[in-house]
């Protein structure tokens, strides 16, 4: 549990930094997870909740799980995700509701994708395997998939 | 999982097989595999002086000798898989056209052509269930017991550590070109220039080879006169022609993929 309030608070900082960026010239950002339930109160619950403006979270087992942040206000039009868990570890990141249209929809395109890389790393995201641009021999140490393979064996 | 790493082509070849694997199968699969590639090292190495390949850039084995070589057989493999590459590609792949001055090196059709021979060893050698990674370029098999699809995560060229997203994979190859791990190291054959106007292009269908052949021919032509556009247009005809899927990078961050790759996407990735 402890995994998850941390991913969580990851998954936060990464938005906080997303709307911080898109947010520069007015209005202080605000993170779409920040009223999420800490995971000690999101009990596993038959009923998914739909409601857009609480957090919610669903799922069989502790450990696992969607985790609904609140639906917030950005100047480009609201925007809430979902935070997907299984067996105590982060391995999506789901946005439930982005802006379209003209310029919003341009920097959605840009912006969503860095949302997900915030959250997405080697630990949480449940990855076998990192294809990326050639490693050298020398920089394979410091590569995810060295780490995977290390977790490996 | 179960784990096995080599060094070889100036990188790290990482396999990894289900725990249920004896270790005895694992090394010797392992073993052959690794061999395997060692000996294209050799073979094809432009840093090595005296191999093949370093003989027909300069001259002193001409193609029309190639036939009596000992490898022959394997380097007249890699020469139409070059020539298929260069057709495909209209010319942003080509293997004759590499660095400045313009020279022969196949490299950037080799290491996929390779590991995609390496990984049909495994297979022989009992591993149906395995993933085999070149440097970055992956051959992924599920075999027939047990068929949950491998996570493949796309790194994030802009942040080391990160993934970009998640790929999900049961048969087939994901290869990825960049300029984050080597600096700028594809050049563009017509300009002669490093190819830069892409970040990073992921390819991903059922052969290696061809996979990694593509990845290189796209961030080439991105460096073209018509830039990251050329390259995405070429990537949307090859995913008709061939069912070659893409996921390309641009230097500001911004990414794009041909529609077909939202399958092996998470679910409600929104296109960008």
């Amino acid at each position: 549990m402890r995994k998850t309030t941390m991913a969580l608070c990851s998954t936060a900082a990464g938005i906080t930094l997303l709307l911080g960026v898109k947010a520069q010239s007015g209005g202080s950002p605000r993170s779409a997870l920040a009223d999420a339930p800490q995971p000690a109160a999101a009990a596993p619950s038959t009923a998914p909740s739909t409601a857009p403006s609480s957090g919610a979270a669903s799922g069989g087992t502790p450990g696992s799980g969607k985790f609904t942040g609140s639906e917030i206000d950005t100047r480009y039009g609201p925007v809430q995700v979902q935070a997907v868990e299984s067996g105590g570890k982060l391995t999506d990141i789901v946005v439930l509701q982005q802006t379209y249209g003209g310029h919003s929809s341009q920097i959605d395109s840009y912006a969503l994708p860095v949302l997900k890389s915030e959250a997405l790393t080697a630990q949480n995201a449940n990855i076998d395997v990192v294809s990326g641009a050639t490693y050298t021999s020398e920089g394979y140490a410091q590569s995810l998939q060295a780490a995977l393979d290390a977790a490996g064996k | 999982m179960r784990t096995a790493t080599a060094t070889v082509m100036g990188t790290v070849v990482s396999l990894a097989v289900p725990d249920t694997v004896k270790a005895t199968v694992l090394g010797a699969a392992a073993d052959a595999a690794f061999g395997w590639l060692r000996h294209v090292d050799e073979v094809f190495s432009p840093f090595r002086p005296d191999s093949p390949i370093s003989r027909i850039r300069d001259g002193r084995l001409p193609l029309s000798a190639v036939d009596g070589c000992p490898d022959g057989p394997e380097i007249r493999e890699v020469l139409a898989l070059c020539e298929e590459l260069k057709q495909d590609s209209d010319g942003a792949f080509d293997a004759w056209a590499v660095g400045d001055p313009p020279g022969f090196d196949p490299c950037g059709a080799v290491k996929g052509w390779a590991t995609e021979r390496a990984g049909e060893l495994l297979t022989e050698h009992g591993l149906t269930r395995h993933t085999l990674n070149a440097g970055g370029d992956v051959r992924l098999r599920v075999g027939e017991e047990d068929r949950t699809p491998w996570r493949v995560g796309l790194t994030d060229p802009h942040r080391p550590g990160t993934v970009l997203t998640v790929l999900t994979v049961r048969d087939g190859a994901v290869a990825t070109s960049g300029t984050a791990e080597r600096g700028a190291h594809v050049f563009n054959p017509s300009s002669g220039r490093r190819a830069t106007a892409l970040a990073q292009v992921t390819v991903t269908g059922p052969d290696l080879a061809r996979a990694d052949g593509y990845a290189t021919a796209a961030l080439a032509l991105a460096d073209g006169p018509h830039g990251a556009a050329a390259a995405r247009d070429w990537l949307n005809d090859l995913a008709e022609r061939t069912g070659y899927q893409a996921l390309t990078v641009d230097p500001s961050g911004a990414t794009w993929w041909t529609a077909d790759l939202a399958a092996l996407l998470p679910a409600r990735t929104e296109r960008g």
